[in-house]
């Protein structure tokens, strides 16, 4: 799995969540969830669910905890997925 | 120091899965699951622990100048819960914060302070609710400097608000920052905010 693959299933999670359109048509790896595409902060919680159920992965706590942005949520798929 | 937050009841209703497996345990500890179940109404007890939550950490990114996505860190303790109204404590490390929420229109406002003030701070507080004219994402911002207009040391000029890159809010006049501590919440038809001099 490539990044612009993991980008665009990312891309696909987030959507439902997203408050700022014109941040989320400009979705890049350095994008956060909070400043740029202004989704609440309980939804990040739909969001870690999401990614969760997608690629059969546990995110604990710790990595949770992290997870403020794209670059980040890409990270942690990567290192779950691999291991 | 203090924070708040506002939930549209709503809104969070739409767009929150809470019943989803899991999608408690990854935001309270296992005592707040338990009082949340144990209550007479689970939906709005957990959303008033989220909010006290919120509230609380809004503090906690101010103080450390950090963010993170911890919210099992943030331990919520109900003293008094009321149809109404809420108060308790939200501890995170070795700091406590003392929380007061009022349950009202399908919303819940909570407002934290830092417990080191001994004694009770004084505040200005406000409820806004979006009328459906207001297509503006930040429809609030122009209410809340109103609201600090009508302010003593705001009298001679606007003062306007200005994020800083963990999101925080301060109040300017021209370059030079001013003293209240502003807190600024928004969530569905509703935002809220807080501001104090302490």
């Amino acid at each position: 799995m490539d990044k612009s693959e993991l980008l665009t299933a990312i891309k696909k999670i987030v959507q439902p969540y997203v408050q700022n359109q014109e941040a989320f048509e400009k979705l890049s790896e350095e994008t956060h969830f909070i400043d740029d595409l202004e989704i609440n902060s309980a939804n990040l919680v739909d969001i870690i669910l999401d990614v969760e159920d997608a690629y059969d992965i546990e995110i604990e706590d710790e990595a949770m905890e992290q997870m403020l942005n794209v670059k980040a949520a890409i990270e942690i798929i990567e290192k779950k997925v691999n291991s | 120091m203090i924070g708040n937050d506002i939930i549209d009841l709503a809104f969070a209703r739409k767009s929150s899965s809470w019943q989803r497996k899991a999608w408690l345990n990854k935001l309270f500890t296992v005592e707040e699951q338990q009082q949340i179940w144990q209550s007479n109404d689970p939906e709005n007890t957990l959303w008033i622990f989220w909010s006290m939550k919120e509230s609380a950490y809004k503090i906690i990114v101010r103080e450390e100048q950090r963010r993170f996505f911890a919210p099992k860190k943030l331990h919520c303790t109900l003293s008094e819960s009321q149809t109404h109204f809420s108060s308790g404590t939200v501890r995170f490390q070795s700091k406590t914060y003392l929380t007061k929420s009022a349950c009202k229109n399908a919303s819940i406002h909570t407002v934290a302070i830092a417990k080191k003030h001994n004694k009770a701070i004084a505040f200005h507080q406000e409820i806004l609710a979006k009328s459906n004219s207001e297509q503006n994402r930040y429809w609030h911002y122009e209410k809340i400097i109103a609201s600090l207009c009508s302010e003593a040391k705001f009298l001679a000029a606007t003062p306007r608000i200005k994020k800083n890159d963990l999101g925080i809010p301060y109040v300017f006049i021209g370059a030079t920052q001013q003293s209240p501590i502003l807190s600024i919440s928004h969530h569905g038809r509703f935002a809220a905010f807080v501001y104090t001099e302490c």
